[in-house]
């Protein structure tokens, strides 16, 4: 809560400083939208990868001197990190470089999202865990010395031959190796019902435990691919990256279709249906970031990252502000009642994540107080995303193309 | 032809008689109204290729559009192996085929065959029986069971590796052009649990899952009017229902889902999948598969406290509202001229014999909209022998080595778009639907004999029908 109370002061300041630098008295047209949209996807990126190329320094400075402070000091800068890669979600299922599985019909497509942020973990798969009995189990690639750990290795390990496979890489195997499980342990009560805590991995599993060494290889591997990958997509969406270029060429209505068709998917089938509702039902851990206990900050990314493209505008790491035609302006000019709605729609859902964040508790301990009919804060910023999605479709089909959000 | 030259007659009659008769078109290439809609007002638009198959009917309540979400989910997301603090995604193997149900139906598409020995499956799979019972089913192997798991949890062998070795047959069409037909023969190598010889074996492809809640509400007379068992209409096409052991029922009752209608109802294919591909329990199949000399009480399973399944019945529930749920798309191109006249070749060869478009589903007990729904699945759901090229030589049920279920056609065309392949039939020999048409013998060799008759634009027009559906 402190870090966004932070960023806001900052983009308040920098908001009134900028004001005379937006292009806001543009007539609004679908093609400075779908500029202005490639703008935000492009810095939000570029920061995506440079806030995780500190993480990495980050965790290089941790692995080279496993101490309780530069491990802190990475758990700090993953998490710092994950705002702006949570943001650029919104760019995903838009036909985009991220996800796109047709390789062969545009540049730049590099369809590593499930290298980037595959989920569940299969966090046994990796490392030691837990055996519920006071005890670990080692079964993973990290105890088992006959797997050689290299980049090859693993990345064959991740989502072999694309499907939906062993997940090994990416931003939660990281948070695994910097956290551990996140197990709610209380040590009086010897109950799982301390939701304050989130993973309890100790830097000493870097230094004296078993495996150390291949720990530090693998959380050194899997970290390079992931800034590796961050740079590939930060590159191709750049001005006169291949994707960069592609996307300038693609008509209008293609463009419209890609990128509402995202932010409407992400917006109700991903993150309201996918994300918020099983993690209700079916339990306190079926949440994305478990082992930090970040997953009410992921919902803060996730939404922003939709709200920005609805807004035209996205507030970069070093406070500077991309502001544009959006895409209530354009919609405006065609139906004042379907932009309202939208408006209306997307209002509504800053507030239900402003109330889920406002609970000051993790998002572990929100959903096991609440059922899928109990219309608790998390069901109610669900609800919130899929009217949101909803809206969204009504703006494409005003806009002249047809989307699908679930 | 006999059929077409009295039709044409009677047209020719008809529009002497009629006035405008400048604006002759033969009736039979009219559009009619509402056909591209195979689930009636339950169909969708297939916008996006990901999405074609993956979309629920529209009238989902705002509860049950909840539910169709959790079991999206957990249809896409991959399972895992105990423990794990994803509770709810856990108790994945010992031994298993796939981690999520999505690796074997990609964007709840189709599975694709093996092409080179060593590579990974993205769905197939093999069956394995010894013998079969026409009561009780497919006699397993003793150490593998009914079905080979090329993957298991690390510490753990997995079953055993296949391999794959392609010949080739050359044939030629009417009007002289050539085609050549793909044929795997797939073996099974590396067993880690003894030897497999003498095993029968049945390579399998993943279905694609549209329209699946559809099939299960179609009633037992419903799918029995076509059958005809004893061919006594005398068009050479038999049709017989096969009855399988339904476990919640503890009787025999008809088949309609897997490739030899094997399976009676949606929930019993899924949670056979759950345990046979995935190796998860539920309270159908209750009995982890575990491995020969392995102690499997000795393991992590994905139970959680005061449950004794690894899928409870409340879970369950969900993926099978998702899979009851999920619609069929809106036919594209349906009123092009070569796409009407494919729909007239489709009736003139027989094809619709088999692939009935034509039924009324009855009651579901997941979701009451697609009760008493118009539906157009191109299948009758029935068993026929489909020649000896095809067979796979081993019995399941009721139904022979040589005897297949109809496939349903309703989404043939958007295969390509959803999953970039065009694999067809059981094993995903056929690499295209033309392929698929040419494979079809016994029962169907007159209909494929009277298609390589046709030219070259008529077979075209065919197959732009098919890829309309």
């Amino acid at each position: 809560m402190k870090k966004i109370l932070g960023l806001c002061l900052v983009a308040i300041a920098m908001t009134s400083c900028s004001d005379d630098n937006e292009n806001i008295k543009d007539t609004p047209t679908k093609a400075k939208f779908i500029e202005n949209y490639a703008n935000i996807a492009a810095a939000n990126y570029d920061d995506a990868y440079t806030t995780a190329a500190t993480m990495k320094t980050k965790i290089d400075a941790f692995l080279a001197t496993p101490t309780e402070e530069t491990h802190k000091a990475a758990q700090n800068a993953w998490l710092y990190a994950r705002d702006f890669y949570g943001q650029t979600e919104a760019f995903r299922a838009a036909n985009g470089p991220i996800d796109n599985e047709d390789l062969g019909s545009i540049d730049g497509i590099l369809n590593t999202e499930g290298r980037i942020n595959a989920w569940p973990l299969d966090e046994g798969f990796i490392d030691y865990v837990s055996d519920n009995k006071g005890g670990a189990v080692q079964n993973g690639l990290i105890g088992d010395a006959n797997f050689a750990l290299t980049e090859a290795s693993i990345i064959g390990k991740n989502e072999f031959n694309n499907l939906a496979d062993n997940v090994a890489t990416g931003w939660h195997a990281i948070e695994f190796l910097l956290w551990g499980q996140d197990l709610n342990y209380n040590p009086t009560t010897h109950k799982q019902d301390n939701y304050a805590a989130a993973g309890q991995r100790g830097y000493t599993d870097y230094t004296t435990a078993n495996f150390a060494e291949r720990r530090k290889q693998y959380l050194q591997i899997v970290t390079n691919l992931l800034i590796n990958d961050l740079n590939d997509l930060r590159n191709t969406w750049a001005i006169g990256g291949l994707y960069r270029t592609a996307f300038a060429k693609l008509n209008e209505a293609t463009a419209l279709k890609n990128i509402l068709n995202g932010v409407g998917f992400i917006s109700n089938g991903e993150i309201a249906l996918e994300r918020i509702i099983p993690a209700v039902e079916e339990g306190q851990e079926n949440e994305h970031s478990c082992f930090s206990d970040n997953t009410n900050q992921d919902m803060w990314a996730n939404v922003n990252g939709i709200n920005n493209v609805i807004i035209g505008s996205y507030k970069r790491a070093d406070g500077t502000k991309i502001s544009g035609v959006s895409l209530t302006a354009i919609t405006k000019t065609l139906n004042i009642e379907i932009s309202t709605n939208l408006e209306t729609k997307a209002q509504t859902t800053l507030n239900k994540l402003d109330a889920l964040l406002a609970l000051n508790k993790t998002f572990d301990e929100i959903i096991s107080q609440e059922t899928l009919t109990s219309n608790g804060p998390a069901i109610q910023l669900s609800n919130a995303l899929k009217s949101q999605g909803v809206a969204i479709a009504e703006v494409a089909t005003t806009l002249g193309v047809s989307i699908t959000i679930d | 032809m006999k059929n077409n030259i009295f039709f044409i007659t009677i047209l020719f009659i008809l529009i002497s008689c009629s006035k405008d008769d400048d604006v002759y078109k033969p009736v039979e290439f009219e559009y009619e109204l509402g056909e591209e809609n195979l689930v009636s007002e339950l169909s969708i638009e297939a916008f996006n290729a990901d999405k074609a198959f993956g979309r629920g009917i529209p009238s989902l309540s705002n509860l049950q559009s909840s539910f169709f979400g959790i079991g999206d989910a957990m249809f896409n997301q991959s399972w895992v192996s105990s423990p794990a603090t994803t509770t709810s995604r856990d108790g994945l193997g010992p031994i298993f085929n796939a981690r999520a149900c999505s690796a074997c139906h990609l964007n709840d598409g189709r599975g694709e065959p093996i092409l080179e020995t060593g590579a990974s499956s993205k769905g197939l799979l093999i069956r394995l029986s010894t013998g079969n019972s026409v009561t009780t089913g497919p006699i397993g192997h003793g150490t593998y069971g009914g079905q080979l798991q090329d993957r298991s949890n690390l510490g753990l062998k997995k079953e055993a590796s296949i391999q794959v070795v392609f010949s080739y047959i050359k044939g030629t069409y009417a009007d002289g052009s050539t085609y050549e037909l793909r044929k795997p023969n797939y073996t099974i190598i590396n067993e880690n649990y003894g030897s497999l010889v003498g095993v029968q074996t049945s390579p399998r492809i993943g279905q694609q899952l549209i329209g699946l809640g559809f099939i299960d509400a179609l009633s037992e007379a419903s799918i029995l009017e076509n059958a005809d068992p004893n061919d006594t209409n005398n068009d050479g096409i038999s049709g017989r229902a096969n009855y399988v052991w339904n476990v919640k029922k503890d009787k025999l009752t008809i088949g309609k889902f897997g490739w030899k209608s094997n399976q009676p109802t949606l929930n019993q294919q899924v949670a056979g999948a759950f345990n046979g591909d995935m190796g998860l329990t539920t309270s159908i199949f209750p009995d982890e598969n575990c491995p020969d000399g392995v102690d499997c009480s000795q393991l992590f399973n994905g139970n959680n406290p005061g449950e004794n399944v690894e899928v409870p019945d409340k879970q369950f529930s969900r993926i099978a509202l998702y899979m009851a749920a999920i619609s069929v798309p809106k036919r594209r191109n349906y009123k092009e001229e070569a796409v009407l006249k494919g729909k007239k070749h489709f009736r003139d060869l027989k094809c619709v014999s088999c692939h009935v478009d034509n039924f009324t589903t009855g009651a579901n007990e997941i979701l009451s909209q697609i009760n008493n729904i118009k539906i157009s699945p191109f299948s009758d759901f029935l068993l026929h022998d489909m020649g000896d090229e095809l067979a796979d030589n081993r019995a399941d049920f009721l139904a022979n080595g040589n005897e297949w279920r109809t496939q349903p056609l309703w989404g043939l065309g958007l295969i390509e778009a959803v999953n970039g392949h065009t694999f067809l039939l059981h094993d995903g020999r056929a690499r295209n639907i033309e392929e698929a048409i040419l494979w079809h013998n016994g029962e169907a060799e007159s209909s494929k004999e009277s298609f390589k008759q046709k030219t070259k634009t008529e077979r075209e027009e065919l197959l732009q029908y098919l890829n309309s559906l």
